[in-house]
């Protein structure tokens, strides 16, 4: 049992990027995963998870113990760090070995988890070579070896994928992600990839300038961001938005974003409620959208085609609507000319309508 | 004028400026080489001899003494040279030790008044050394330091102390922090991981620094002059005192002074490679 939680942490002295505030759980067994831009603090956060890092204010618990004063021997987690940090000096036998030497484990022991943690990772042949002589791959695959070798408590991954390359990137989420539900212990990886987090985690926890934004599943993450911030973070392309006036005609509520408007009936009240003012911002994801060929359909946008970025599977299209560019996702190829005009139907249900102002969701 | 030729004047000429100042630096170590090799009457030959017969007789002197009439008895030179040695290398290992646990801590903590500290032990080199020689003859008179081990070996740490505590520290600052981290993740106290991660990436650094200190240490004069006697006699204050009994003997002097620089030069010449990496250490920066 080894749930983290972090509790009014603060951390805004130092060299590492701030934390202000942090309230978070992580559950048993669960994989975490910290979604933020660069700066962000999420470094400051694992590191004191891990007590590297010392915090001024607040209490972090490991299964349920206050560890605030434990240093990170006692603390029983394990970091993989973005360098992976493997000791130049030793192979990678070594390498793996050093948390058993730690404990001053028997040398049969230690012999036998390396062997077994290096035929999990697939590096059983690189045991003997030295840790300077690896590729990126490699490296990170012995830095996490070294993370498994002793079965800790908490796994903490800091941005462990970062430093390979596209396609060994992707083929390592998937291990990586296997991996944790084999091990089953509780993990928190930290990144700035959404993709990486929408993948591979059970919940996502996104932070900006150290404080949590929103946590929740990647779907109500995804679905139901709770501002501006996560919307725009989440998803690839990024949410297309418009900024847009609220008004009410003849008793029916309107969205004007000037090239269209927009029908809300039945988001009125909510908006009249929440709303600070009457300017809005429109965000309609680009998977959101179908295209028309014809404009005689409710809810749609007029818009030419400036380009489109086939990518095999799906098409990006990129459509000026007035000055403004937006990003469709459709399935298969689009071949059309530049410059066609063309009709974009979007589902009510699927809207996101910010506030200006404060960048909250409304719906 | 032709390009090659210009060219080529040029490197000429580099070559001689290269060939007069290595004869301004070497030919002194070699006339003293050569002359710990000559008898009496080689070394003050007019016009001096270049080739001559090479006689081990000053080294024996250095070691034995042989008067008329009396059995030869061994010199105090091997004591001197113990004392050297011993002297030398125990303030190297003190200051070293000290200097290298002191700049790790200024280079991985954020300690008050850091650059503060940093200074005052830098300043310890800033006076010249004789400024406080008689200050210390007064202060080690008081506290009967005078004529003793620890006496010259505090002196040394002190001078030494500085240089290692500065020269390691660049070293520490280039090793990643995260090694140790690592390290103490992995499970191991603050010192082990130190020991473990950190200190085997600085070690050819620290081997420089020690290098240096002990060049240092070894060849000092002044204070080892001033502050030893008899029995803590170093080989450099022994040099001095040399007399022989019909004028100065020269085969002595100068045998006992290739004895004396001979491990300084072989060491140098084995060290080159760390002790340039710790001369151009910090000029790059990755």
């Amino acid at each position: 049992m080894a749930e983290v939680r972090l509790e009014n942490v603060t951390r805004e002295r130092g060299l590492l990027c701030p934390v202000h505030d942090l309230t978070i759980e992580v559950e048993d067994k669960k994989f975490v995963a910290l979604l933020a831009p660069s700066g962000s603090g999420k470094t400051t956060i694992m590191r004191i998870i891990a007590g590297l890092e010392p915090v001024e204010a607040g209490d972090v618990y490991i299964g349920g113990e206050r560890v605030n004063d434990l240093s990170p021997a006692e603390r029983d987690v394990a970091l993989v760090f973005q360098t992976y940090a493997l000791y130049p000096h030793l192979t990678v036998y070594e390498n793996l070995a050093s948390p058993l030497r730690a404990v001053k484990a028997p040398e049969n022991e230690v012999e036998k988890n390396v062997k077994q943690v290096a035929e999990t990772l697939n590096i059983t042949p690189l045991l003997n070579k030295l840790a300077t002589q690896l590729s990126g791959g490699e490296m990170q695959r012995v830095a996490i070896g070294r993370a498994i070798i002793r079965r800790p408590k908490v796994y903490l991954f800091d941005e462990p994928l970062t430093n390979l390359d596209a396609k060994l990137r992707v083929h390592m989420r998937a291990e990586l992600k296997r991996l944790q539900k084999d091990l089953g212990q509780t993990a928190i990886y930290a990144t700035h990839d959404e993709v990486e987090a929408m993948t591979m985690a059970d919940k996502i926890a996104v932070l900006r300038h150290g404080r949590l934004i929103q946590y929740d599943t990647p779907d109500e993450v995804y679905h139901h961001p709770r501002n501006l911030f996560v919307a725009d973070f989440i998803g690839s392309p990024p949410i297309n938005t418009f900024d847009c006036t609220f008004k009410e005609e003849d008793g029916r509520c309107l969205l004007d974003a000037g090239e269209f408007t927009v029908n809300v009936d039945e988001y009125g009240d909510l908006i009249k409620k929440a709303a600070k003012s009457d300017e809005l911002i429109l965000g309609i994801r680009p998977s959101d959208f179908t295209l028309e060929e014809t404009g005689k359909k409710k809810d749609i946008i007029p818009a030419v085609l400036y380009v489109s970025e086939p990518m095999g599977a799906v098409t990006i299209l990129d459509l000026k609507v007035g000055e403004k560019l937006v990003k469709v996702k459709v399935k298969g190829r689009y071949e059309a000319e530049i410059g066609k005009k063309v009709w974009l139907h979007f589902n009510r249900d699927r809207i996101h309508i910010f506030d200006k102002k404060t960048q909250e969701t409304i719906v | 004028m032709d390009r090659h030729v210009k060219r080529g004047v040029i490197q000429g000429i580099k070559y001689f400026l290269i060939a007069v100042i290595t004869v301004v630096y070497v030919f002194p170590i070699y006339w003293l080489i050569v002359t710990s090799f000559k008898t009496r009457l080689d070394m003050f030959a007019i016009p001096p001899k270049w080739i001559f017969k090479p006689t081990l007789t000053n080294y024996l002197d250095v070691f034995v003494e042989r008067r008329y009439g009396l059995t030869p008895t061994i010199t105090e030179f091997p004591k001197f040279l113990f004392n050297s040695v011993f002297i030398s290398l125990a303030s190297v290992a003190i200051a070293v030790a000290f200097g290298t646990l002191a700049a790790y801590s200024f280079s991985r903590f954020e300690l008050k008044g850091k650059d503060t500290w940093l200074f005052f032990i830098l300043a310890t080199r800033m006076l010249p050394p004789i400024a406080v020689l008689i200050p210390i003859y007064l202060m080690y008179r008081t506290l009967g330091f005078i004529n003793t081990y620890h006496g010259l070996i505090f002196l040394y740490v002190m001078f030494n102390m500085a240089f290692a505590v500065w020269m390691t520290k660049g070293f520490f600052d280039e090793v990643p922090r995260e090694l140790e981290e690592a390290a103490m993740v992995d499970g191991y106290s603050r010192m082990r991981a130190f020991m473990k991660a950190t200190l085997p990436q600085a070690l050819t650094g620290i081997a420089a620094t020690a290098v240096f200190c002990l060049i240092t240490s070894w060849n000092e004069f002044m204070f080892a002059y001033v502050t030893s006697g008899f029995d803590t006699r170093t080989v450099p204050v022994s040099l001095a005192r040399i007399r022989g009994e019909s004028g100065i003997n020269w085969g002595i002097i100068t045998a006992s002074e290739v004895i004396y620089v001979l491990p300084v030069i072989i060491f140098t010449f084995l060290m080159q490679k760390y002790l340039l990496r710790g001369i151009t250490f910090g000029t790059i920066r990755k």
